[in-house]
């Protein structure tokens, strides 16, 4: 019985998600930014970065360090409130579907829709950095290892938000200074700091080595590859084992009614 | 199906419900209250939206608070005019009764059927954002019986609807009651909830004033007197006869001396000796009208 409710919650959500047209726009750009890339790099104008691999750079400092926190957070964030700000939700909680596969359901839907926006617009990315065979590190598999990496960090963040969505009143402003502010910040802090960060664990997944003398040098410290996913992972099964408690025992006024 | 017990609700320092408990029967139930006297909040904590601060609710003797079990019994009406504006009617209701657990297929035949129930055919097929409030209102009604729930919660049905569509969701509801559905109704419209059903819950101030059969109800308000009227042909004689009976308290005459108005202590006990005097003398009555024993009277009485 809750095969069908969570199907159709599922379809509904991630069809939302996909259609959104300012995640399309942020998927596309990053094209324009590798085609204008290209021509500076025809003209000769890209020299100094000749150490780099353009895919990698992107991959980074758009793909993980703006791209996938910025739509985790509006997806995470909206997932549920947004079924608060429209009034559907007492349509939703008064359905027989347990409130914590209602939440998964709308959670997968909604990042699985991001996860698919996000590697077709990686692979496209990917396909145009092939045209400066100047670089190296251009490996496929590199490519589809990145591609698992930004898929654990879009399901990482969307767990992180989605919980700042159900426990906050103000989750957009407190989501943007975690996503913004102490994910970058804290990546400058010496010992353990960084480790609470997601996008730390992030880098070192990554199947590339770290860009000398750039601010992801300061990321890296040697961590163990299996402990990185082990952190993400750990992270993700508590936002999202929090965020099911939190909608287990939320409570919904219908907007406009009287006390 | 659904009970209360001791149920009382705070927002903050504000008490919305104090101590109510019921045990809703089957038929409809008109919920009647002024606004801010806790009709919503009750509507909203059976049907699990809310947690009451104190007591219990049960549906089916379970909890109803986030419990797919009970909600399965449940189908709910709120107040409020949202809906996922980009769906058209049909699948709005469609896609709820597969949230109810309906495949596809079932979930669409039983939205069709329902929306026909509501009296929404053609105009089932518009866009949400293209409806009036009327047909709005139609499809929460019809995502709240979509999947034939024992228990109905309707918070406001008939707001927005044109006089026709009032009448036919007012047969409907009272179909639904003779079924043997549990229903609760809440209005404003006082004849509304009279052309639905008989028997009233009344609240005020998050109390329950009285419940039961609104005949009983009045009855039982004995600071008021039942007020009669009475036309015949000797309003006079009329008048000495009756100002003799106990349960008569007064007696006042109309100024075409035809019509007399009495105040009267037990309804019943009334017009059980009325019938036996009528059967043993023609007084030549023509009209018998109670004046006060109508919801709206209660009402009144009660609540201003």
């Amino acid at each position: 019985m809750n095969q069908v409710a969570l199907r159709s919650i599922f379809i509904r959500t991630a069809r939302h998600a996909a259609s959104r047209s300012g995640l399309i726009f942020l998927a596309v750009f990053p094209w324009l930014a590798m085609l204008i890339f290209y021509s500076l790099f025809v003209k000769g104008r890209v020299s100094g970065f000749a150490a780099y691999n353009p895919y990698q750079f992107v991959l980074m400092g758009y793909y993980l360090g703006f791209f996938i926190p910025l739509s985790s957070l509006y997806l995470g964030v909206s997932l549920i409130s947004s079924e608060i700000d429209s009034g559907t939700l007492p349509y939703l909680f008064t359905r027989p579907v347990p409130r914590p596969l209602l939440f998964l359901a709308k959670f997968t839907g909604a990042f699985s829709a991001l996860a698919v926006l996000v590697i077709l617009s990686q692979a496209g990315t990917y396909a145009l950095s092939l045209r400066m065979t100047y670089f190296t590190g251009q490996s496929i598999l590199d490519f589809l290892a990145a591609a698992g990496v930004s898929v654990l960090g879009i399901l990482v963040y969307g767990a992180l938000f989605a919980l700042l969505g159900l426990a906050l009143k103000n989750p957009y402003l407190v989501g943007f200074l975690i996503g913004f502010g102490w994910e970058n910040m804290a990546g400058w802090l010496p010992g353990f700091f960084k480790r609470l960060t997601i996008l730390y664990h992030l880098h070192e997944l990554l199947p590339y080595p770290p860009m000398r003398g750039g601010p992801q040098d300061l990321f890296y410290q040697g961590e163990y590859q299996w402990a990185a996913f082990a952190f993400l992972l750990g992270y993700g099964v508590i936002f999202l084992l929090l965020s099911c408690l939190t909608i287990s025992s939320m409570e919904v006024v219908p907007r406009d009614t009287e006390a | 199906m659904i009970s209360l017990m001791e149920v009382s609700r705070w927002y903050g320092m504000v008490l919305g419900l104090n101590r109510v408990s019921l045990d809703l029967e089957s038929g409809v139930t008109g919920l009647l209250g002024v606004n801010g006297a806790g009709k919503s909040t009750l509507l909203n904590i059976c049907a699990g939206l809310l947690l009451p601060s104190t007591g219990s609710v049960t549906l089916g003797g379970k909890s109803i608070f986030a419990n797919p079990e009970a909600l399965r019994l449940l189908g709910y009406c709120p107040s409020v005019d949202h809906f996922y504006e980009e769906m058209t009617g049909l699948d709005f209701v469609a896609y709820l009764a597969r949230l109810s657990g309906y495949s596809q297929d079932e979930a669409m035949e039983r939205a069709v059927r329902t929306c026909r129930e509501v009296s929404l055919v053609e105009e089932a097929h518009y866009r949400m954002c293209r409806m009036s409030k009327g047909m709005r209102q139609k499809v929460k009604i019809a995502q709240a019986l979509v999947h034939d729930p024992d228990v109905v919660l309707l918070d406001e049905p008939l707001n927005g609807m044109d006089p026709r569509s009032r009448v036919q969701t007012i047969e409907l509801i009272r179909k639904l009651g003779e079924a043997g559905k549990h229903i609760l109704v809440s209005s404003h419209v006082l004849h509304e909830v009279e052309a639905m059903t008989s028997r009233i819950l009344l609240l005020d101030r998050g109390r329950i004033l009285a419940s039961g059969e609104v005949l009983e109800v009045r009855e039982a308000i004995h600071s008021r007197p039942l007020r009669i009227f009475l036309r015949c042909a000797d309003a006079r004689l009329m008048g000495a006869e009756l100002s003799a009976w106990p349960c008569v308290l007064s007696v006042s005459f109309s100024p075409d001396g035809r019509g007399i108005t009495l105040e009267v202590s037990e309804a019943g006990r009334f017009y059980r000796d009325l019938t036996a005097l009528l059967s043993k003398r023609d007084l030549g009555i023509e009209i018998i009208n109670p004046l006060d024993d109508n919801l709206a009277a209660v009402f009144e009485y009660l609540v201003k």
